[in-house]
């Protein structure tokens, strides 16, 4: 646990403040209040970045604390174009994705800046980290929207029912049919990344495929999200439940893809620079 | 009509086996980045392995026969492909297939070498990655003409300033032209079916320059397989409303939004999308 007492830190702390406040006006059924709110921090957010950008001379992409932030700004274009595209509803799940991403950033990971060694010197940086960043959030977003069936039925989060007009079980196919959007939609940007990520092993290392343990785990994740589509291709929509813990395992998948690979020194490889 | 359902029955199975298959294989790659990279590289490419990768090259193969119909969605028939095509692309620029290639007579070449130059030496000798092994001579002669690095403002005094690039600037001998040429991270080259990669560098005491050889056979296989499996995907799950939808084994309403609540009461039908499996 760690405080940035920076100008930096400061408007990470802000960009966290208009994140919980969102989440609340969502849960207080402020729709309007919480997507102005959830654009503030994302252009707060985005403030950060800017000036993260400036101090360390580079696109700040490189360790968690960058990517991290930057998942905290994409969120609300992401989220927009969630509501314009799909049917996207659990609002309040934006602003709560907003809030586990940044959090992080605010209080766990260092703000050391450092210089790109040169395999990272690449223009397929930005394109491979950023397609992951857009594909993890929609996907962190499926896992947490199918979740979210389950826990509506307790009155967590009240104002979906509410919204949507009540009807118990059109609202739930209709959750539980808008994570299946939120994976479909996030899925090719996953392929994209792999893809990408394996071009630029090839520019970089010599090789497409290192078995480094990132990648493998990149990969198990990406194999996951191919068993749910087979998966739904052959069930339909008869087992939601197996489909939410699907999607919660590719969830999961991505965490370890993301964080556990650069932390514990056991699976430590290729990727570790990106600590 | 018996035939008929035997094929269903086929079908169906083939279905599950692909689904255990692919969940067998995240369990393999989760185990696999336990191991490392090294250990894991060796694992999936040993031949107790090799079965594995033969069958799921011919599932996929056989996919485009068993659901024809379906698999005449270009997305999906892309995706498929592309997962086809690098596993065919990778196994011939695997040793395996670099074995395979030279038993059936065609080009002999080295998968994968190290090629140790000195400022100011020709040589094509190509070691292994412990380099004390040679395992041959290359068709073409590198001469490394100089080695030097670039660097980055110091960002304080403590710390030494950190390496921007590496840079080996070499002279490539064919017969009797000679090129010259430059070898950075990130930039490789391409000669005679290799790519020449800078991998490391050292002083003993004369600066030498370490640069990877990597056989390029099989590379365009795989690059196709890359486009088809992101186009694939992209234009399979990216198109609007209906090609969305899952089809398959369930009826087209199952994957789709049912009728606003409204409607739905006045009818008086339930759906069948949700009831059995939701609490």
């Amino acid at each position: 646990m760690m405080l940035h007492l920076t100008p930096l830190g400061a408007t990470i702390y802000t960009a966290l403040a208009a994140y919980a406040g969102a989440f609340v006006a969502q849960l207080v059924r402020r729709p309007r209040l919480g997507r102005a709110l959830l654009a503030a921090g994302s252009a707060v957010a985005l403030a950060a970045l800017g000036w993260r950008w400036v101090e360390t001379g580079h696109v700040p992409l490189q360790n968690l604390f960058e990517i991290f932030l930057a998942m905290g700004v994409a969120l609300c274009p992401i989220a927009w174009c969630c509501r314009r595209w799909l049917p996207a509803p659990a609002e309040a799940l934006d602003p709560l994705l907003g809030l586990i991403v940044l959090f992080p950033v605010g209080f766990i990971f260092s703000a050391e800046p450092r210089d790109l060694p040169p395999a990272l010197q690449s223009w397929l940086f930005v394109p491979h980290v950023a397609v992951y960043l857009a594909a993890y959030l929609l996907l962190a977003r499926a896992a947490l929207t199918a979740v979210s069936l389950y826990w509506q039925r307790n009155g967590t989060l009240p104002q979906i029912g509410d919204r949507l007009g009540g009807h118990r079980r059109w609202l739930q196919s209709s959750i539980f049919n808008s994570s299946d959007r939120l994976a479909r939609a996030g899925f090719p940007l996953l392929t994209a990344g792999l893809i990408l990520g394996a071009l630029w092993g090839k520019l970089a290392w010599g090789d497409y495929w290192h078995w480094d343990p990132k990648e493998m785990w990149s990969l198990a994740t990406w194999l996951l999200y191919c068993g749910y589509f087979h998966f739904r291709a052959l069930t339909g929509a008869r087992y939601p439940r197996t489909c939410a813990v699907l999607l919660v395992a590719g969830l999961v998948a991505i965490i370890l893809t993301v964080t556990i690979v650069n932390i514990a020194a056991i699976f430590s490889g290729m990727h570790s620079y990106a600590k | 009509m018996m035939a008929a359902n035997k094929y269903q029955l086929f079908r169906l199975l083939f279905q599950r086996f692909n689904l255990a298959l692919i969940f067998g294989l995240v369990g393999l790659v989760v185990f696999g980045a336990f191991l490392g990279a090294e250990r894991a590289k060796a694992l999936f490419n040993s031949p107790p392995l090799w079965p594995v990768w033969a069958v799921l090259a011919l599932a996929l193969l056989a996919g485009f026969f068993v659901f024809a119909a379906k698999l005449r969605n270009p997305g999906l028939a892309a995706l498929h492909a592309g997962c086809l095509l690098i596993l065919l692309g990778s196994f011939w620029n695997s040793r395996a297939g670099h074995a395979l290639a030279a038993r059936l007579g065609c080009a002999d070449k080295i998968p994968w070498s190290y090629l140790v130059l000195h400022e100011g030496e020709l040589g094509n000798l190509v070691w292994d990655e412990t380099l004390a092994q040679p395992l041959g001579r290359l068709g073409f002669g590198v001469r490394l003409d100089k080695f030097g690095m670039d660097y980055y403002p110091q960002r304080s005094a403590e710390y030494e300033p950190a390496v921007k690039q590496y840079r080996s600037a070499v002279s490539l001998f064919n017969g009797t032209e000679v090129t010259p040429a430059e070898v950075t991270v990130n930039h490789p080259l391409h000669v005679h079916g290799y790519h020449l990669y800078q991998l490391s560098w050292g002083r003993d005491p004369n600066l030498y320059s370490v640069l990877l050889v990597a056989s390029d056979s099989g590379l365009t296989v795989v690059y196709a397989g890359f486009i088809l499996l992101v186009l694939g995907a992209a234009v399979r799950f990216w198109r609007r409303r209906g090609a969305l939808e899952c089809g398959g084994s369930t009826p087209p309403s199952a994957g789709v939004i049912p009728p606003r609540p409204d409607t739905e009461r006045r009818s008086g039908t339930s759906s069948p999308s949700i009831a059995e499996g939701a609490p």
